[in-house]
């Protein structure tokens, strides 16, 4: 587990992270995102799927919990678990099947099931910087 | 004679056994299967168990009303697998209205290796599942008096150094461990060997689930008089040991 924390300074950096990610992604890519409302998670999502070449527009799936985009180089599940009441409701939408599978995963609110999470999976703690478009990215990779 | 049709969802690929079978109280008389048919691709049960136990049925030159009791592979194992294993086995119960045996995964997979080879009586046959992050399913078996295998080590989640401990805590000298926990965790596994603990691995033509043997304890329970109604199958899911030990701090916690 290696920890590398970067400053990203606006949306145009965040951009330029995203679409990397999304190029590099391997399937079975986890990636999980812990942030407060407002740090940009979902933001940072639709850049990782640019980078995929997802020509699907990306919404939040908080009200469906997950989507799931095949348009691009991998097929990418977009989940956003906030409005998980327990983990088993993790195993009832067959997360095994989407987290140990043949696409990328981005997981919004990833700390509500911490448990679940894959030991390989990149973890990206977003807080705010010190203006309004700066943010910290503090991003824990696995072996 | 008797028709038992079997379902083994629990694993990567599904699989399906028609057995012919006699019992009566407390003893099965004869077991012999009929057919078996083995499902080729990971994780497709949802597709293919259908057309597999149909297969099985017209193989068998019956129809599916003969089948006089359903045995499923209840769990643990692959959540979704599982899930589509006992719904299946549900529906036809409540359909063709014939009873269920509810048939731990874990039992019928020793049974699986006990039948296959020779072991010596002092050798415990070990099945774990992959349940993830370093744990899993697991439990240890020997074969008592009369053949009929005993749990050694409680069937249930542990993580692979919690099985490892129990292994050495039960100074079992000899295991055989079998199923896909091997495939991911044999590293681990080596790790936390007990000194003086002989371990062999399941060949890979008998290392996974199969539904030859939930076939042939859906036997061994029908005679027991362990059959279930539709309504009352129920999966056995098990957590994974590390959410099953917060869900108890958080219950401890209020």
């Amino acid at each position: 587990m290696s920890k590398t924390t970067i400053k990203i300074r606006n949306e145009e950096e965040t951009r330029a992270f995203g679409m990397k990610l999304g190029a590099e992604a391997k399937a079975g890519t986890v990636v999980a995102l812990m942030g407060d409302l407002g740090t940009g998670k979902t933001t940072l999502t639709k850049y990782i799927a640019e980078g995929l070449g997802v020509t699907e527009q990306i919404t939040s799936p908080t009200f469906n919990i997950i989507k799931e985009y095949r348009t691009g180089r991998l097929p990418l599940f977009h989940f956003d678990v906030y409005r998980i009441g327990d983990v088993d409701e993790m195993f009832e939408i067959g997360y095994e099947e989407y987290f140990y599978g043949e696409g990328i995963c981005v997981v919004e609110w990833a700390d509500l099931i911490e448990e679940l999470i894959p030991e390989d999976a990149t973890t990206i703690h977003i807080t705010m910087g010190t203006t309004e478009e700066e943010r910290i990215y503090e991003i824990y990779s696995g072996d | 004679m008797k028709y038992i049709l079997a379902i083994e969802t629990t694993g990567a690929f599904a699989s399906v056994a028609l057995a012919k079978a006699d019992w009566e109280e407390g003893h099965v008389a004869s077991f012999e299967i009929a057919c078996h048919i083995e499902g080729h691709d990971r994780f497709s049960h949802l597709q293919n168990l259908t057309p597999q136990i149909r297969q099985a049925i017209e193989e068998s030159g019956l129809s599916i009303g003969d089948v006089a009791v359903i045995a499923v592979s209840r769990g643990p194992g692959s959540f979704t697998g599982i899930r589509i294993g006992v719904s299946t086995a549900r529906a036809l119960s409540q359909v063709l209205g014939i009873p269920c045996a509810a048939v731990p995964s874990l039992e019928a997979m020793a049974l699986r290796l006990a039948e296959s080879q020779a072991l010596s009586d002092d050798t415990v046959i070990c099945p774990i599942i992959d349940a993830r992050r370093s744990q899993i399913y697991g439990g240890g078996f020997a074969a008592g008096p009369n053949g009929e295998l005993q749990p050694v080590i409680q069937p249930g989640p542990y993580t692979v150094t919690e099985f490892m401990e129990a292994i050495q805590a039960k100074a079992i000298k000899r295991v055989s461990f079998m199923g896909d926990g091997i495939d991911k965790y044999q590293e681990l596994i080596e790790e936390g060997k007990p000194a003086g603990c002989e371990i062999t691995y399941a060949d890979e033509a008998v290392r996974y689930q199969d539904a030859q043997t939930v076939a042939r304890i859906g036997a061994a329970m029908a005679a027991a008089g362990e059959l279930c109604d539709f309504a009352e199958l129920e999966p056995v899911y098990m957590r994974a040991a590390e959410a099953e030990r917060k869900l108890k701090e958080k219950q401890k916690n209020g």
